[in-house]
């Protein structure tokens, strides 16, 4: 990559960074709306020329035109399929777009039941009891610390899961509320529930912390670079 | 329009629950079914994509052409979205990856770090604000927490360091206990995800909820 | 025989009959020259002469115009009303002449009642004064009112004078027949009464023609020939109507003079009714006589002055005929249209053609108005042309002789008042519901009259097809059409007036100015301010057991369920100082709650500054590295899961490549690339192939780029085997790159031959999987998709620090999904330390950008407890908020 490539894209790279920052001190203005918008249609048009190219061209389209002809149907199914969908661009077309639209639906559905069935939800259940409640220490005593963390994560992840039981009785015009023990695990579970949030909370802080420093950075290499007419 | 329902509750259903046998059944042919129907899946899925970025253009189109106020924004929009997409299009096919990686690197990057990196001062005005406006127990476990794995993050002084070692044991330990105790909370977060998700999915493929036809 | 056909109801009747059986109307009309006499006139005795001339005079003028008389059987008066022969008995002594007052109201009576006898001479003098007065002042005359022309009239004729007319001229000038005597008709009916039966109104009887310029206009002081020769025979007769007289109350073209009225008991009007009110002009109230007067007569004199708050003269004479309503007197059947004119005793509609002439004419209506014309010179059977009721044509009352249009009031007791005009008696006849008097004195009928009925007497204007041959009750009174000018409304004239709306230019009568609504009151106009909304058919259902299903009736109607209009009634037209003051109301009432949701000034002003502060500050700290140099040590706490991402690394098989999967996007690249960095560059410490894949977009780009980038800053990097590119369709796409892998990613160009590529089949084939990810669902997906299939493949993960504690789960358990985990830049910064001291920077940018990093997490720290102290030091000063404010 060339010099000019390089400065070129610093330049471009500093005035994108100059004009989304400038929302510190100016708020919503010319430059950070400029921006905005252009990232949107870059992404989109980095979309776009993606799908075209990496997927529909070079994994679909040219394999199955250079494949033997029993694979002849398949291809004539995809286009049918795709040309369906692209009625959703028009409210008239809009049902023609339902068959492949509820294909779609249906299968994302399958993977994502299967995928949290048993890739979230069966090996998390069985983290969760997996630890003994009364470890032992490798001298084969009571690891007091361990129990009291095996505890904690067991006691923690019970009651948060009992916090996001939503069903509750109706009881004519009063407010409904959750069955008499859910109500009582849950309350504990907010408060785990709030510590996992502080946590979230505080790693979105440093990881967003880290992200300004990089570009805090870039800024004064760019400007450093410009100065001094050359990169060292 | 009846049948137009009949039919993609149909389709919803049959293809769901045989994609979904896949997952439970180890049985070959099934699953090789089942990846088939992905195969299809995914090309629809890049299909879809296609569209929106197409309606998103042309809706941002018809704003820059009617006028008023933010046409300009919609032209640049316009503009960047159709100039990104020959250069980095012919670049793929092409094979020219560079074209691509500046893109990325000099526009892409800039933009998008730039505002994540403006998240820092929202999130430190909210959480500096937090107490102000609501002062309860939940409130304040939140902040707890979220000083604790900041004091926890921090480096020692490098010139107390010698002295702070021992000390900060202390402070390592402090933060994995809270780390685990955090686990907790978001072990049972993924539990309630992972219910969620298959309940929908589940709704899905029962034909209870048709997101489809909206 | 042949029958006769009633001009009134158009019955047959038998030849001989003289009214008809069915209506009671004149079959026969009373022609000029009858030997029948007429009936007796009443005489009075001779002290009583003036009041009763008088009287005559007011009777003839009263006489309403609605035709409400019954038909007139014959029948002679009833003995018992020995009163009333005395009455008539001195009237008909009486020499008064009955002129032809302007408002000479037909009586029901078609029979002519024989004219009177001419008053004394003292009377004569009135007249003469009368006249020139009335020339002078009479703004009912009309202007184009003009003697009759020769030729007979025609209805409608706008030229000549009728034919009969120019004849009654001619033979006035001539020998005068001799006056046919009086048929005394004592016993039966007072003279006086005949005269009133017998009259009709000129505005009944003469055409709706154009006014006719008078041909021999009187000349001044010189009474018309008419009017001559009416004090003429009056000097000769007792009292009794002489024909020339009769001509006066009769129509010139009744065929014969009906006969008086029976004085029967079954007569509804054998009892004299009382004389009618005049509305038009009237003369001025005659001396009262000496002596006991009746009431009603000194009514019919007293009440004959023209009130100037009348209705105009002229007009339909709607209250006069209500009057003769209200006095129970039947009406009086109108010719039919078609039928031969010449009903005295009935009142016909005019058609609009002679209200239109009437109009033109504009005779006793603008009596006492400001715009009226001046009334024509009297003519005596002058087709004055009957005012015309404004708007739409509406049939007005005619009658079917015409009468003298000069209106010669009777004035026998005495002068008139000063301000009294002398409308024309084509106006007082006007539209009218006049009842009509028949032809008085049948059988004295002058010869100008009989000849008139030779020639064919003009036709009367023909009344309105399909109108009542009765006379006009009070309903019809009060029918739009009868109704004087002034009642009228003004939209329902014309064609759709009502539907013309504000805008539209209504004409006016000239006494009414053009309302005006003010503002107010005309934006308070009900307007289509709402739409109504249609159900939408392809509407979905959301909820109940028809959820999803379109089509389905909604439990509530559209039109119920509340919603915006989209028409608002809101098209105010106020003035600027209505919207300011409505401005300034909106802002009283709203400006409490906008106060109450304000925050306080105060806290407006410090929040920017607070965010300006704290955003200084932060920049401040990382920048600080730039001039305070090292300031923290070069690493941190690791986790656990940290060192075991190292440790796993450590004892990776060399020959195995590992796959490395790129799933950021360029937000998070900054903090991702830092980790995957470190671990990259021990998987190149190791020697340790990789490949690269992404499910995102743009995820092998970053990573070819983080490739070139290190490389040209010596970083090592291991070697890149193969770059598998986009695998689309997220969850799916990973699901499909586990079954298969080399079909999923057949379109990224690998040469599978390729060194240590030629043993991977699957992802399993692979010593590790390495995920870079910010987010923890792209996590999920690798774990829940991938691990899943290839469970011995050990997968460690790099994320970002926002997601380690929703990561950090999958690493604990006997078998986790995740061996190891990277979490942030701290973690990465540890995992440096720990596992590449050598490459650990101590200088240099990086060393700087983690000096900065500390300082502004050091920053963050005293911020955030700066904020909590604050907040709990504020809030004992202040109302602590509710949970959920």
């Amino acid at each position: 990559m060339n010099q000019i490539e390089v400065i070129g894209g610093m330049a471009l790279g500093f005035f994108f960074t100059v004009a989304i920052l400038s929302y510190l001190l100016l708020d919503d203005n010319l430059l950070f709306r400029l921006g905005a918008y252009t990232l949107v249609g870059v992404s989109a048009g980095y979309l776009m020329a993606v799908m075209l190219s990496s997927v529909m061209l070079n994994q679909y389209l040219i394999p199955l035109l250079g494949s033997p002809i029993q694979k002849l149907p398949i291809l004539i199914l995809l286009m049918v399929l795709g040309l369906m969908l692209f009625g959703r661009l028009d409210p008239r077309g809009s049902s023609l777009a339902l068959i492949p639209m509820a294909f779609l639906v249906g299968v994302g559905a399958a993977v994502v039941v299967g995928g949290s069935l048993t890739g979230t939800f069966l090996p998390q259940a069985v983290a969760a009891a997996e630890p003994s409640l009364l470890p032992s220490n490798p001298g084969g005593n009571l690891d007091i610390l361990a129990m009291l963390e095996n505890w904690c994560v067991l006691i923690g992840t019970l009651t948060t899961l009992a916090y996001f039981h939503f069903s509750a009785r109706p009881r004519g015009g009063a407010e409904p509320v959750r069955p008499p023990g859910i109500a009582q695990i849950a309350q504990v579970g907010k408060f785990f529930l709030a510590i996992t949030l502080g946590a979230l909370y505080a790693g979105a802080l440093l990881s967003a912390l880290a992200i300004l420093v990089e570009r805090i950075y870039f800024v004064v290499q760019t400007l450093i670079i410009f100065s001094t007419g050359g990169m060292g | 329009m009846r049948v137009r329902s009949i039919l993609s509750v149909g389709i919803v259903v049959f293809f769901g629950l045989l994609t979904l046998a896949g997952y439970f059944i180890p049985f070959k042919p099934l699953v090789d079914l089942g990846g088939g129907l992905l195969y299809i899946a995914v090309f629809l899925s890049s299909i879809a994509l296609l569209v929106g970025v197409i309606n998103l253009s042309r809706i941002h189109l018809r704003k820059a052409a009617r006028g008023g106020p933010g046409a300009g924004y919609s032209m640049v929009l316009f503009v960047s979205l159709w100039v990104t997409f020959l250069v980095v299009f012919f670049a793929i096919i092409q094979g020219k990856d560079v074209i691509t990686i500046w893109i990325v690197r000099n526009i892409q990057l800039p933009l998008e770090a730039s505002l994540s990196a403006l998240v820092v001062f929202a999130l430190l005005v909210g959480g500096v604000r937090l107490l102000y406006r609501r002062r309860d127990a939940v409130a304040f476990f939140f902040l707890g927490a979220a000083l604790i794995v900041l004091f926890a993050a921090i480096p020692l002084p490098s010139l107390l360091e010698e002295w702070l070692k021992g000390p900060d044991y202390y402070r390592q330990m402090l933060a994995s206990v809270f780390l685990s105790v955090a686990s907790g909370g978001g072990r049972g977060i993924l539990l309630g995800m992972a219910l969620g998700a298959a309940a929908t999915g589940l709704r899905i493929l029962m034909g209870s909820d048709r997101p489809y036809e909206r | 025989m042949a029958d006769l056909r009633c001009p009134m109801c158009g019955k047959p009747n038998p030849a001989d009959s003289e009214a008809c059986k069915y209506c009671g109307a004149r079959l026969k009309p009373v022609h000029a020259g009858d030997s029948k006499p007429p009936a007796a006139a009443p005489k009075s005795g001779p002290e009583e002469a003036d009041w009763m001339s008088d009287l005559r005079g007011d009777m003839m003028r009263n006489r309403p115009k609605t035709s409400m008389l019954p038909p007139e059987p014959p029948a002679p008066p009833p003995p018992s009303d020995k009163w009333l022969s005395k009455i008539d008995a001195r009237g008909g002594k009486e020499s008064k002449p009955a002129a032809p007052a302007s408002k000479q109201k037909a009586t029901r009576e078609p029979a002519p009642v024989p004219p009177p006898k001419k008053a004394a001479e003292p009377s004569e003098d009135w007249l003469s004064k009368i006249r020139p007065h009335a020339r002078k002042e009479s703004p009912l005359i009309p202007p184009s009112a003009s003697p009759p022309a020769q030729s007979a009239p025609v209805p409608g004729a706008a030229a000549e004078p009728p034919e009969w007319l120019s004849k009654v001229r001619n033979q006035t000038s001539a020998d005068r027949p001799p006056a046919a005597p009086e048929e005394d008709k004592g016993a039966e009916e007072p003279i006086w009464l005949k005269r009133l039966r017998a009259r009709r109104t000129q505005d009944e009887l003469a055409p709706a023609a154009p006014p006719q310029p008078e041909a021999e206009p009187a000349a001044p002081g010189e009474l018309p020939e008419w009017l001559s020769r009416i004090r003429e025979k009056t000097s000769e007769d007792t009292g009794q109507i002489d024909a020339d007289d009769q001509s006066l109350f009769s129509s010139p073209l009744s065929p014969a003079t009906p006969a008086p009225p029976p004085q029967t008991s079954d007569s509804p009007w054998g009892i004299a009714a009382p004389p009618q009110e005049p509305r038009t002009v009237e003369p001025a109230t005659p001396q009262e006589p000496q002596g006991a007067v009746p009431d009603w007569l000194k009514y019919a004199s007293e009440g004959n002055r023209q009130s100037a708050v009348e209705p105009p003269l002229g007009s339909t004479d709607w209250m006069g005929g209500i009057a003769s309503a209200l006095e129970q007197t039947p009406p009086t059947p109108t010719a039919k249209p078609g039928e031969p004119p010449g009903r005295p005793s009935t009142g016909r509609l005019l058609d609009a053609q002679d209200s239109a002439e009437a109009k033109k004419g504009g005779s006793l209506r603008s009596a006492g108005l400001e715009s009226a014309p001046p009334a024509p010179p009297i003519q005596p059977f002058s087709q004055t042309p009957i005012p015309q009721v404004p708007g739409d044509t509406p049939p007005t009352l005619e009658t079917d002789w015409d009468f003298p249009s000069e209106a010669m009031p009777d004035f026998p007791l005495g002068q008139p008042a000063g301000d009294f005009t002398f409308p024309s008696i084509s106006g007082a006849f006007n539209a009218g519901t006049e009842p009509e008097v028949s032809p008085a004195g049948e059988g004295e009928i002058p010869d100008w009259l009989v000849d008139i009925k030779k020639d064919g007497a003009p036709p009367a204007p023909s009344p309105q097809p399909g109108s009542p041959a009765a006379a006009p009750d009070i309903n019809e009174l009060l029918r739009a059409d009868t109704l004087p000018e002034w009642m009228q409304r003004k939209g329902a004239a014309a064609p759709g007036g009502k539907e013309a709306g504000p805008g539209a230019a209504a004409t006016t009568p000239d006494n009414l100015e053009q309302g005006e609504l003010p503002r107010w009151l005309e934006a308070m106009r009900p307007i289509q301010s709402v739409t109504m909304p249609t159900e939408d058919e392809e509407r979905v259902e959301s909820v109940g057991p028809l959820a999803g299903l379109r089509g389905v009736l909604s439990a509530e109607p559209v039109v119920a369920i509340p919603r915006r209009p989209a028409i608002l009634a809101g098209n105010i037209d106020a003035s600027p100082a209505q919207l300011t003051l409505t401005e300034t109301l909106r802002r009283l009432l709203i400006e409490p709650e906008v106060r109450a949701s304000r925050k306080p000034v105060r806290a407006m002003l410090l929040m920017p500054l607070l965010r300006k502060a704290m955003s200084a500050v932060l920049i401040l700290a990382i920048i600080f590295p730039f001039f305070g140099g090292s300031l923290f040590s070069n690493s941190g706490y690791q986790p656990e899961a940290n060192k075991k991402a190292g440790l796993l690394v450590g004892e990776l098989p060399a020959d195995r490549p590992v796959l490395v999967a790129f799933e950021y996007d360029a937000s998070a690249a900054p903090e991702i690339e830092t980790g995957a960095s470190a671990l990259l560059e021990h998987l190149a410490q190791r020697g340790i192939q990789v490949a690269f894949i992404s499910s995102q977009p743009n995820g092998t780009m970053l990573g070819e780029g983080l490739r070139l980038l290190n490389e040209e800053q010596g970083i090592g990097m291991p070697p890149l085997i193969a770059n598998f590119g986009y695998v689309p369709g997220g969850a799916g796409g990973l699901r499909r790159l586990a079954g298969n892998l080399r079909e999923t990613v057949n379109g990224s160009n690998v040469d599978w031959t390729q060194g240590s590529l030629a043993a991977v089949n699957s992802l399993s084939d692979f010593s590790m999987i390495l995920v870079l990810a910010a987010s923890p669902q792209s996590v999920r997906d690798w774990v829940e998709q991938v691990h899943t299939t290839a469970p011995n493949t050990p997968i460690v993960a790099m994320v970002s620090a926002a997601s380690d504690a929703l990561v950090f789960p999958y690493t604990e358990g006997s078998k986790p999904a995740i061996w190891g985990l990277v979490a942030g830049y701290a973690g990465a910064q540890a995992y440096r330390a720990a596992f590449l001291p050598a490459t650990l920077a101590t200088s240099g940018v990086a060393a700087m950008r983690w000096q900065s990093f500390a300082g502004g997490t050091l920053a963050i720290l005293i911020t955030l407890v700066a904020g909590v102290i604050g907040s709990l030091a504020l809030g004992r000063f202040r109302k602590p908020r509710k949970v959920g404010e």
